[in-house]
């Protein structure tokens, strides 16, 4: 499956992680797949030992897993996070700007649309009006804070 | 990806939205798609009621045509059976102080959409 | 009223280009329809029964005299040339075609206008009492509030793909006039025992299929936790909000199937776990807000005026349009001017081009080119000398706009139905019609007083008739459109949904049927009594008796 970030689109096909049940139920393991409504309090005590998180998006219309994206960021994971499924390229910079690193979808949807669109999506939008929502590749410049300082150098 | 089947009874006719402009249209017997319901090709016979299926799912792939279904036919009187339809086919029933649905379609002429 | 910066504009342009972009994407088929649907929908463009219908927001309700030129410019350009103003203070058109829909886009971005959001599973438009900044009884103008939240909710990358719609409503008034508690989010502005202005939130409103009131959630929220508070609330939704069925999708079923005490626990540990500082914006960017509302330069003025007084005397459609359409302004001399859209013979919420151009006319001579759209579809002028209000309705008159009937029975809310939306089972527009003819006599409209009818053509109830006074939902069964009742509902700081009298109507029937309520209420009221409080005081049961009547 195709993963797209904002330094490269590879066709690698990545493993799939094991799922968030069998990770909990083992001692071991880097990586885990969590579902879309994944308890990440479960996942807490483990989570430093977690290389990498996939986080499944079982439609593109489903955005749980930008929360849950928010969510692992604030709970300290350092680690590759990736968002899993079907998203389309207008959904690619929402999946990096709440936290996650890049975005595995399934190969129809990539040929569809190829890789120029997920890369031009990235340039549609350099300013957002969320405070904690900047991403250096895609909305680079918070509103609020623009403004802000444009304020103090007044 | 398998074609659109109908699930009514007696005569069909399948009708959709222009993709582009977005009025009602309907299937006529070239497979092309008018914005006039007398022009629509109506139906029982299964060959050709499946021909149309297929005919309209390839102008949906084609981007001419959108949301396309199969409507049922009143056979007594060549119109379609459902209410809802019925609004469909003739625009609102009340445009207070304006040309009617109907007046409009006439100054702007039928609308034609086909593949090539 | 709001002005945009240089950020603002550069934010739309985008937004404009990526959705002309997206149109290319769909034409030439790399999005399909069911990738597109809600792309389109999160910038107000519907395929409806007949069309296309596009939605352009109308932030709060508030527009001024040259937007609303330019929407008259669009309705002649793009549509029909007409639009119609809807329950979120926004206005549809209902004709557009796709590929004209990004240059209306561009067209709207000219006068600092946009279509984000007015549908789709994200945050909807903000609305707000159409009086803001003219009432006599709010706290303080909850626009800088509600354009706060315009900007914090605009393509929000988390909460752009919600289980479903999210609609927030502001008031700042213990008379609501924004129907807060029919929201997903109700918040009123109000100030606490130490006189600081904060927010008390209410939770898990809506209407549809399922009526709720919402539940009041926090009592104060101060100023600077607003959007944190927000966030919170917006992330337990995201997160544990039902997917498994659309109509069970809303935070209403949420709040009711954790129960309030629960949810606000969540919402609590959610808002403890985040740095509220990091997502907070800061008192300057809110004082630079809120200086953009800033009140007119009103005269000090006397609220007599003996003219005026004798024209009132002199002409009684004058003097029962002073009483029904004026409201009362917060400075001496000034009056708050409600244009009534709900003519007897027309579509409510309906205003054609050349209406619009006679009504920003008005503004800008009156008004100070500023004017509303009401939740109930009409316009307000809310900065009005008193001493011009006889010019104004004598221009009124010319445009067709003079119905004196604010309030009252031919006021009607009412949903597109089945002459124009997809979703429909019935028509709702030949019902208010036939309403409003059946209570023609302003007169007897007078005798009447206050009275709240509100239709839906379908359950998913856009014409709020749970709310309604008396509230109408039409049906369909077997190609015969049937209409149920339900009494005594209310949209205000009383809300409560109203009772279903039972068995559905025929269009005859529901007209004879309310006909016979409205005299039994006559009869029945003591002393000044509206209808609702007639209906509170002696129940329903009377009033099922007149309703099935014939029956």
């Amino acid at each position: 499956m195709p993963i797209i970030n904002s330094k490269a689109i590879a066709s690698a096909q990545g493993d799939t992680p094991p799922t968030m049940e069998d990770f909990l139920a083992g001692n071991e393991g880097d990586s885990v797949l969590l579902p879309p409504d994944a308890n990440l309090e479960a996942l807490a005590p483990r989570l430093s030992g977690l290389r990498s998180i996939d986080v499944e998006f079982p439609a593109f219309t489903d955005g749980r897993g930008f929360s849950i994206a928010k969510q692992l960021r604030r709970m300290g994971f350092e680690g590759a996070l990736t968002a899993a499924g079907p998203l389309i390229p207008d959904q690619y910079v929402y999946a990096l700007q709440c936290g996650f690193d890049q975005v595995k979808i399934d190969a129809e949807t990539f040929e569809r649309f190829g890789a120029d669109d997920f890369t031009a999506a990235l340039d549609a939008f350099s300013l957002t009006y969320q405070r904690g929502y900047i991403h250096a590749a895609g909305p680079s410049v918070n509103v609020f804070e623009a403004r802000a300082a444009a304020r103090s150098k007044k | 990806m398998s074609s659109l089947k109908h699930k009514g009874k007696g005569p069909q006719v399948m009708t959709a939205n222009g993709l582009r402009q977005g009025p009602v249209v309907y299937m006529r017997k070239d497979y092309s798609w008018s914005t006039v319901f007398a022009e629509a090709l109506q139906t029982e016979d299964e060959a050709i009621i499946a021909a149309m299926g297929e005919a309209a799912q390839s102008a949906s792939e084609a981007n001419l045509i959108v949301g396309a279904y199969f409507i049922d036919i009143d056979p007594a009187t060549s119109e379609p059976a459902r209410y809802r339809e019925r609004f469909r086919m003739n625009g609102p029933s009340f445009d207070p102080g304006r040309p009617t649905h109907i007046e409009h379609a006439e100054k702007t002429g039928p609308i034609h959409l086909s593949e090539t | 009223m709001y002005r945009y910066d240089e950020f603002d504009t550069q934010f739309v342009k985008s937004r404009t280009a990526q959705f002309r972009e997206q149109v290319v994407r769909r034409l030439d088929g790399r999005l399909t329809e069911d990738q597109f649907r809600p792309l389109r929908l999160m910038n107000g463009l519907y395929l409806q029964l007949h069309a296309y219908m596009l939605r352009v927001a109308v932030p709060y309700g508030t527009l001024s005299s040259d937007q609303l030129r330019q929407l008259a410019h669009i309705g002649e350009k793009y549509d029909r040339g007409y639009g119609h103003v809807t329950t979120r203070q926004n206005i549809q058109f209902n004709w557009p075609e796709l590929v004209d829909v990004p240059n209306i886009l561009d067209d709207l971005a000219a006068v600092e206008m946009h279509a984000i959001q007015t549908s789709g599973n994200c945050i909807r438009n903000v609305t707000s009492d159409p009086w803001a900044g003219a009432a006599k009884d709010e706290v303080e103008d909850p626009r800088p509030t509600c354009e706060l939240l315009r900007q914090w909710s605009s393509l929000h990358p988390e909460f752009t793909f919600l289980p479903r719609k999210f609609k927030i409503a502001v008031t700042a008034s213990e008379n609501d006039r924004a129907a807060i508690r029919a929201h997903d989010i109700g918040i009123k502005i109000v100030r606490n025992e130490a006189g600081e202005v904060g927010y008390h939130i209410y939770v898990g409103g809506g209407l549809g299929r399922t009526p709720i009131i919402a539940e009041s959630l926090n009592e104060f929220v101060s100023r600077e936790d607003l959007l944190p508070y927000l966030e919170a609330i917006m992330r337990v939704y995201n997160r544990y909000g039902r997917r498994d069925n659309k109509y069970k999708a809303r935070i209403k079923i949420l709040v009711q199937e954790t129960g309030i005490k629960q949810f606000t626990q969540d919402v609590d540990a959610e808002y403890a776990a985040m740095t509220p500082a990091d997502v907070a914006v800061g008192p300057e960017e809110l004082k630079r807000i809120a200086a953009y509302f800033a009140a007119p330069k009103f005269e000090t003025l006397s609220d007599k005026d003996e003219a005026f007084d004798k024209a009132v005397i002199l002409d009684p459609a004058l003097s029962r349009w002073t009483q029904n359409n004026l409201g009362q302004h917060r400075k001496a001399g000034y009056t708050i001017v409600n244009i009534s859209l709900k003519p007897t013979d027309g579509a409510p919420g309906d205003i054609t081009s050349e209406q619009m151009r006679a009504v920003a006319d008005l503004a800008d001579k009156y008004s100070f080119s500023e004017l509303r759209f009401t939740h109930e579809q009409n316009v307000v002028l809310p900065h009005v000398k008193r001493a011009d209000a006889l010019a104004i309705y004598k221009a009124l008159q010319d445009a067709g706009l003079a119905d004196a009937n604010i309030g009252k029975v031919t006021d009607i809310i009412c949903c597109p139905g089945m002459d124009y939306c997809a979703l429909a089972t019935a028509r709702s527009i030949p019902i208010s019609q036939a309403i409003a003819q059946r209570f023609a006599d302003p007169e007897r409209q007078h005798i009447i007083g206050e009275m709240k009818i509100k239709i839906s053509g379908c359950i998913n109830a856009c014409g709020h008739h749970h709310v309604g006074h008396i509230g109408i939902l039409g049906l369909e069964k077997a190609g015969v459109e049937f209409y149920q009742l339900t009494l005594g509902g209310d949209a205000t700081e009383t809300a409560v949904v109203g009772d279903r009298t039972g068995k559905g109507l025929s269009q005859t029937e529901l007209i004879d049927g309310i006909e016979r309520i409205v005299e039994f209420y006559i009869e029945t009221r003591e002393g000044q009594e509206r209808f609702l409080d007639t209906y509170r005081r002696v129940g329903i049961a009377p009033f099922k008796e007149v309703l099935y009547a014939d029956h």
